[in-house]
């Protein structure tokens, strides 16, 4: 007789997901599915809608990374309404749009994937959540971590209208410029948010890496996969999580792809899945074997893990550091260790944090041109940007009144999906093989997929 | 631990804001944990649907259910929460009112699923297990008080929880939030225009906007005079026009149709073809002033021939 467990819903993630693991009557495991079963209809329903409202509109996807949707579709209508923005606009996107990848950051490490290993890994249901990971840490810590977050969403409040909602950018630029007193806002909690991000590098490294039980499954072979990875980078191939092109590594890290966001469709194809509402994301060129081998052959994988494989190097001093750090604990690069990525969130929330030192201090901030106004618009426009969970794309078409007639959306969990899907495969393997359903195991399993920082009703759409 | 309210905290079909929100309570989060006791809440919590199933009826004092009912799990959990539960709170514009994913009410689940589908074969479950139309909350189980917002703004969830666990008198269904529209609390009041001003609309990118003049009176559709007010108007102070997550006024059956009406009163034309010119203008009409609740409108949705 067949056995069948199902973790339902999963959670510490954004949106609705479940697990079905069936055993087969010789006691071994016959199928894991990872099953994604929401939907909502968004490329669907934003036909019809005028252009300009896309970007609040899209943002409504994803209520943990809304910043991402309502830049990448404001980049998707500059190239629609074919405008240039102003300097000081580009400046205020890339503000709050890097204050968004840090706080976003720091909730997956505090909130969604730290209380599997902040904690210890004998409390139990109860305790792992966030009250655990504060009780673990220091109520010192546990505020510290609440009020960085606070201020840090507070100025993207300030400049965006809300930091849940944004409202700022729209085709040709910005809703409104910016004064001195957010200036000296921007700056004082830039620096905070340094000292913070160094301060979550430390607790990472001694309460998380130098505990045996992480460093265990860090280099577990159920926490292995090697894949091809894909990353933004900038014009001297560093990481760029607002603009440039979009590279492609093999899994020997070698570059195979470097292109713009409107080729992204020449370079990726979405795959229809039986069992979740998920379309996966994969290289059109399969033969090339941008990952290792069978069923990941075709797929890269994206997000932090991914950015730091894809980069030449971080533009920012004490990132810079860590991030060599971070290579060389691995012996080179590319790093296919899954539970890396906790790692890799980190440095970029330090990079994250000391651009906006940079931005802050940029002359341009408070000049009072924030907007062009556009004159023309064309049938098609794309947008890309790296959400924190990787790689984004929004892909219009509209008509002479700048009517959205077709929508395509390209989401960071659709690309990591698959490889979502085989990490959970082998760490039931690994986990679940002797047919002993415990919590533990479970929470092995759901480790897999926290890793990634997924984002399902994004996936979905 | 026992001896604390229970708490539930679910999404429907939603995308997490209306967690985010919570989270965003900061030390008020930390004060409501140590407050209650949560028994299911996915997004921050392990705790699975079985772990609801096995509760005794009416258990959790409290059940925060977000997001709109869009498939059939929506109104099975629904139930379920509502069977578990003494009270229902709507929590953010798609439990309300069924939010931004309402307007799939425009198409059939045929061309929702087609969509994602294009090949034959993808999701022969998909159409079974999509509801007919998307619905707010409150046409399936019976709602006690609503929190309305896109998402609600962390300050009055605060508000609103604490007032609910300090057992705060409330009228049947209240909602959250301020009485008056938008408008009566807008910085700028001043500038409503008092007559009929506008020979057209513009659209938010065609023309420089005041940061310290009424919407309105510059031609750029806000629907503050119709959205109830609550939501500290942050929309209004990053210089864009509200779109209307706060939901109607009190005694308004259909926001979009109360938005409609309001708005053409202040077209300056009197001859049809002026008038004409003025409502041309508007580029989606259905789409902006049902933008969040189409799913609760006295309208069900588009005309449409099924099978076509």
């Amino acid at each position: 007789m067949n056995i069948k467990i199902d973790i339902n819903p999963l959670t510490r993630l954004e949106g609705h997901g479940q697990i079905d693991v069936e055993w087969g009557p010789d006691g071994k495991i016959q199928g894991v599915h990872f099953r994604v079963p929401e939907f909502r209809g968004f490329e669907t329903f934003c036909q019809g809608r005028a252009a300009e409202e896309m970007s609040t509109l899209t943002e409504k996807i994803c209520g943990v990374c809304p910043m991402a949707h309502h830049m990448v579709s404001a980049k998707a209508l500059d190239d629609v309404f074919c405008t240039k923005i102003p300097v000081a606009a580009e400046i205020i996107r890339k503000l709050v749009y890097h204050a968004f990848i840090y706080e976003d950051h720091l909730l997956h490490f505090y909130f969604l994937g730290g209380p599997d290993f902040l904690i210890s890994s004998d409390s139990g249901i109860a305790n792992r959540n966030i009250l655990g990971v504060i009780q673990s840490l220091g109520d010192d810590v546990g505020r510290q971590v609440l009020n960085v977050r606070k201020q840090v969403r507070d100025l993207v409040s300030k400049i965006a209208g809300s930091a849940l909602y944004p409202v700022l950018a729209l085709p040709g630029g910005v809703s409104r410029s910016l004064d001195s007193d957010v200036r000296d806002q921007a700056r004082k909690v830039s620096s905070l948010a340094v000292e913070f991000a160094c301060q979550s590098l430390r607790i990472f490294k001694s309460h998380v890496l130098a505990g045996t039980r992480f460093h265990r499954l860090l280099n577990d072979p159920a926490f292995y996969l090697p894949t091809g990875y894909m990353g933004m980078v900038n014009a001297s191939g560093q990481i760029d999580f607002y603009d440039g092109l979009i590279r492609i590594i093999d899994v020997a890290g070698r570059p195979i792809h470097q292109f713009a966001a409107n080729q992204v469709m020449a370079v990726l194809v979405e795959r229809v899945n039986a069992l979740t509402r998920i379309k996966t994301i994969h290289c059109r060129e399969g033969d090339l074997s941008v990952g290792a081998s069978g069923s990941m052959a075709d797929v890269c994988r994206v997000g932090p893990l991914a950015r730091l494989n894809v980069t030449d190097g971080l533009p920012t001093r004490l990132a810079q550091a860590e991030y060599e750090e971070w290579v060389h604990a691995f012996g080179g690069k590319p790093v296919h260790h899954t539970l890396a990525y906790h790692w890799a969130r980190l440095i970029e929330a330090l990079y994250a944090a000391e651009t906006m030192v940079e931005l802050a201090d940029n002359s341009a901030l408070t000049s009072a041109i924030v907007h062009t106004i556009p004159q023309k618009i064309k049938p098609d426009g794309a947008g890309a940007c790296e959400a924190p969970r990787g790689a984004l794309f929004h892909l219009y078409r509209v008509d002479e009144h700048a009517i959205i007639q077709h929508v395509n959306l390209i989401v960071a969990t659709q690309i990591n999906a698959a490889a979502i899907g085989k990490s959970i495969e082998k760490a039931a393997m690994a986990f679940l093989s002797n047919g002993d359903v415990t919590d533990s195991a479970i929470n092995h399993i759901e480790m897999a997929y926290r890793a990634y920082d997924p984002c399902l009703a994004c996936a979905t759409h | 631990m026992m001896d604390r309210p229970k708490i539930a905290i679910y999404g429907c079909a939603s995308c997490g804001g209306c967690d985010e929100s919570l989270i965003d309570m900061a030390d008020g989060l930390v004060d409501i944990l140590h407050r209650c006791h949560v028994v299911f809440w996915p997004t921050a919590l392990d705790y699975r649907h079985r772990d609801v199933e096995e509760l005794p009826d009416k258990s959790i004092d409290f059940t925060f259910i977000n997001g709109a009912i869009r498939d059939r799990q929506d109104v099975r959990m629904a139930r379920l929460l509502h069977q578990k539960s003494k009270k229902i709170i709507a929590y953010g514009a798609c439990a309300q009112m069924g939010g931004v994913i309402g307007l799939a009410n425009f198409h059939t689940v045929l061309e929702l699923v087609s969509r994602l589908y294009p090949e034959p074969g993808g999701d022969p479950d998909a159409t079974d297990t999509l509801a007919d139309r998307v619905l707010p909350l409150h046409q399936i189980v019976v709602v006690d008080a609503t929190i309305p917002g896109c998402p609600p703004q962390p300050d009055r969830v605060y508000s609103a929880i604490v007032q609910l666990l300090d057992k705060a008198l409330l009228p049947p269904g209240h909602v959250f939030a301020d009485t008056r529209a938008l408008c009566a609390t807008c910085s700028r009041r001043d500038t409503l225009p008092q007559k009929p001003v506008i020979d057209r609309f513009y659209r938010i990118y065609e023309k420089p906007v005041d940061p310290g003049r009424c919407f309105l009176d510059q031609g750029v559709i806000c629907l503050g005079p119709s959205t109830r007010g609550g939501c500290n108007g942050q929309c209004l102070s990053a210089n864009m026009p509200c779109r209307g997550c706060m939901g109607p006024l009190d005694g308004d059956a259909d926001g979009g149709c109360r938005s409609l009406s309001f708005l053409a009163a202040w077209i300056r034309a009197n001859d049809m073809d002026g008038i004409e010119a003025a409502v041309s203008s508007v580029p989606d009409p259905a789409g902006l002033f049902y933008r969040y609740c189409l799913a609760d409108s006295i309208l069900p949705g588009r005309c449409r021939q099924e099978n076509t």
